[in-house]
């Protein structure tokens, strides 16, 4: 603390090259700015701005599978809801269980604004032939800061219906825009429309909503797949959302009650589980809050099903669910096979005959 | 608004500068800086712009009063009544809650009940930065150093100016006068220039590393603070000694640059800090516009370093003390500021005894520890916290770890890659910035890197304070 301290400005010393470095940092600035953000435009990944002159790689599935369940000609009696966790679930599958028309309708980071919106937007459809909904009650789903998602405000479909419309985050149209997630996703599009046979798709969704990854699928087939690389590492990354202190939100909750509300007026049967993970998840310490969140979860569906708004399944392995740790993409992500065997258990428990695909 | 966001950058900065140069006077200039900046300001919170309306009015009109004063008596009932109002302020939005809370704790361990009602009130952002910049002014104008303002537009500007208003540098009216004075009638391309780096480093230093190291480093870790093994508890100690330094030097260095562009000079407010050989020496390079602030307005007031030893003891802890709770109202602020008085007062006992270490490396490494030690106090949500950390640290108890996998390791290197450029490299003030068209290509490419992480928002630090 001595008094001999002073004040002292940046130093400014003025070169010839001054003016040019000045014009260059502009026309660099801008004009890289305006190609990245013209090739985001241009490839919408996210289907932010609905040009989609290249097919979008991160798939814009809420829309796509409202499209793809409006343009169907069967209707379907028994859809799934959910997270990205319960895309793998094969349709075909609970057709041969439920002996009924099924459609997966679970999206990436589904969360319960959505699936009221998707329950909404069944409704409104002349053709509503719907009698279960199989709901994947993902815990993570119910959590965080209510309101309806970047994904859901943006749907041009799904958004009509989602609930409490404009009270969640409004996320900047320049963030569609101007950020690396989106900007990458722009370089993946248009190196697939260059390269077609440069790389297999990470996601493809058949009309039945059923998604499958054919990249991985290939590297299963040709014994290329490093599974438990892929399964440790990505649970690490998972771990992280688990952060201590993480609680299921009422305000979400409450979206579940009118969720179980509106089909039990429209005589739709529920039936919950909360889709399995990869045992390692369970047994990482870092994923703090997984264990409280998921015994919160299972206590809000038995009590959802005391007062007869639904069925739940346990699917932990203390009730016996036959849980495959290597039938994992990775820590949350189950394979197709594992699929069939929730699907099972779901439906015929251990005893019962799995389904026929 | 946030100097790291869409908005700033691509919208208000360039509409700012572009006003600011094309207005023809310098009264029409001033004018719409201030109301630029208010607007800045409310991007946050509109309702604490009148707040910041009354504040500077008052000390602008006891400025002028204290000025006029004919007799001593007046110009010291002026000055106490404008403190008693400045620091009211701060009372009543920063600091009552947890002083009734600490009374409350107080009385219930003595056995009653008192429960004083809260107020609840949201702090605004930056007032203990503006009203430090307003005390200085009317102290200055008390001890005849400094002649009042010109004009109240001109003391709005200087109170208001976006590029300090939330966090820094704290500026002296002192410091300002002239340029206000002497406005340039338009823009000089080396300010520009130097403007543009030290906006595009201190964005970088942020965005590219404090934001990257807090994300998959330091919060991670910290959440589950009790729970560390002793490797992890230093982990992420010495992470967040990472993080502070480039988040708020990095804002310091933002700051000095828009400052350039628009064609001022703010002080400097970090000068390689964790190079520093004592704890002292730490001090007149980190936060360098608050450490004066205090030396000239509060330690050199209570005596200073005149007296004895004991007395520059008392003089250094109750300094240090208040500027850990300038920081924040919390006892983890307020250990802080008395640890680091501590630390001046013992490496000054030190010193009288000829006992600090010969050797640079080995005083350097001392210093950075001490100062590690006192960031886990400050970033510590309780003082609870902050003793199981340190205890974590010094093995004297041990939790039982496992969180490293929750790391990343992108946040592993760049803190790595960080701590080099810290005592390896020169700072971004004596940097010689290279002028070159490839140069200005670079910079204008790491700075659209940047803003292509501005998705996810990410204030300052010393937002907060």
């Amino acid at each position: 603390m001595s008094a001999d301290s002073v004040h002292r400005h940046r130093t400014v010393e003025s070169a010839p090259g001054d003016r040019a470095f000045l014009a260059t940092f502009v026309a660099t600035f801008a004009g890289l700015a305006a190609l990245l953000a013209g090739l985001v435009w241009i490839t919408d990944p996210t289907a932010a701005f609905g040009t989609a002159v290249l097919p979008p790689v991160v798939s814009a599935d809420r829309d796509y599978k409202a499209s793809l369940y409006r343009d169907g000609t069967a209707r379907p009696q028994v859809v799934v809801l959910g997270s990205s966790r319960v895309k793998t679930l094969r349709p075909a599958c609970i057709a041969s269980l439920a002996e009924a028309p099924a459609f997966n309708f679970g999206v990436n980071a589904g969360v319960a604004e959505d699936y009221l919106a998707i329950f909404r937007f069944l409704r409104s459809d002349p053709g509503f032939a719907v009698r279960e909904i199989l709901l994947g009650a993902d815990p993570e789903a119910f959590t965080g800061e209510p309101g309806a998602g970047r994904a859901l405000e943006t749907s041009r479909i799904l958004g009509a219906y989602a609930p409490r419309a404009g009270t969640g985050p409004q996320a900047s149209r320049a963030a569609d825009l101007f950020s690396l997630e989106s900007v990458a996703a722009s370089f993946r599009s248009l190196r697939r429309h260059l390269l077609p046979a440069a790389e297999l798709p990470q996601e493809a969704i058949a009309s039945d909503g059923w998604q499958t990854h054919p990249k991985w699928d290939a590297e299963i087939a040709a014994g290329e797949f490093i599974q438990p690389v892929r399964v440790s590492e990505s649970v690490v990354s998972v771990s992280r959302r688990y952060r201590p202190g993480l609680r299921l939100s009422a305000e979400r909750l409450e979206l579940l009650e009118e969720l179980l509300q509106e089909a039990r007026r429209a005589g739709v049967a529920v039936t919950a589980f909360i889709p399995p993970v990869h045992p390692d998840l369970e047994g990482n310490r870092a994923a703090e809050s997984l264990p409280s969140l998921t015994a919160d979860m299972e206590a809000v569906l038995r009590d959802a099903e005391r007062r007869g708004l639904l069925r739940f399944v346990e699917t932990s392995e203390g009730a016996g669910y036959p849980n495959d740790p290597g039938l994992y993409y990775d820590a949350v992500h189950m394979m197709p096979e594992n699929g069939d065997r929730l699907l099972t258990w779901v439906y015929r428990g251990t005893e019962g005959a799995g389904c026929a695909v | 608004m946030l100097f790291n966001s869409y908005g700033f950058v691509l919208a208000f900065l360039p509409l700012v500068l572009l006003g600011w140069w094309a207005l023809p006077t310098p009264r029409l200039r001033l004018g719409f800086l201030t109301a630029a900046s208010y607007f800045f300001y409310a991007w946050w919170d509109l309702r604490f712009v009148p707040l910041m309306i009354v504040s500077t009015s008052a000390d602008y009109f006891a400025g002028r009063l204290i000025a006029d004063a004919r007799s001593e008596a007046r110009r010291k009932t002026v000055l106490v009544l404008l403190l008693a109002f400045n620091l009211g302020l701060l009372a009543v939005f920063k600091y009552y809650d947890f002083f009734v809370t600490s009374l409350d704790g107080v009385g219930r361990m003595l056995g009653f009940d008192p429960s004083w009602p809260l107020l609840g009130l949201i702090l605004p952002v930056g007032i203990s930065f503006y009203t430090f910049n307003s005390i200085s002014y009317t102290i200055d104008i008390y001890r005849r150093r400094l002649e009042p303002a010109r004009s109240f537009l001109e003391f709005s500007t200087f109170v208001a100016m976006f590029p300090h208003l939330v966090a820094g540098p704290i500026v002296r009216y002192a410091d300002m006068a002239d340029q206000f004075e002497r406005l340039a009638p338009k823009p000089r391309a080396d300010e520009w220039v130097v403007g543009l780096w030290m906006f595009g480093l201190g964005m970088a230093k942020k965005v590219l590393i404090a934001d990257v190291v807090a994300r998959g480093l330091v919060d991670p870790l910290w959440a589950s603070a009790p729970a560390l093994d002793t490797a992890e508890a230093w982990i992420a100690a010495a992470g967040y000694t990472v993080q502070i330094y480039f988040d708020f030097s990095g804002y310091s260095d933002m700051a000095v640059g828009l400052a350039l562009l628009l064609g001022f000079r703010f002080p400097q407010n970090f000068d390689s800090p964790y190079k520093s050989a004592n704890i002292g020496e730490f001090w007149r390079r980190w936060h360098m516009s608050l450490s004066f602030w205090i030396r000239d307005y509060l330690f050199i007031p209570l005596g200073g370093s005149r007296g004895s030893a004991l007395l520059v003891t008392r003089n250094l802890i109750l300094t240090m003390l208040l500027g850990g709770l300038w920081h924040g109202a919390g006892w983890t602020f307020a250990l802080w500021g008395l640890y680091h008085g501590g630390l001046l007062a013992g490496h000054a006992a030190l010193s009288r005894r000829g006992l600090v270490p010969s050797s640079r490396v080995l005083a350097t490494a001392a210093t950075v520890l001490a100062v590690m030690i006192g960031w886990v106090l400050f970033r510590s949500a309780s003082p609870g916290e902050a003793f199981a950390l340190l205890g974590t640290m010094s093995g004297m108890r041990a939790g039982e770890g496992g969180y490293l996998s929750m790391v990343s390791g992108e946040a592993a290197i760049t803190a790595l890659l960080a701590a080099v450029l810290v005592f390896a490299a020169p700072n971004t003030w004596e940097l010689r910035f290279p002028r070159t068209r490839l140069a200005a290509a670079a910079l204008a490419a790491l700075l659209v890197l940047c803003v292509l992480r501005f998705a996810e928002p990410s204030p300052f630090i010393y937002f907060q304070f």
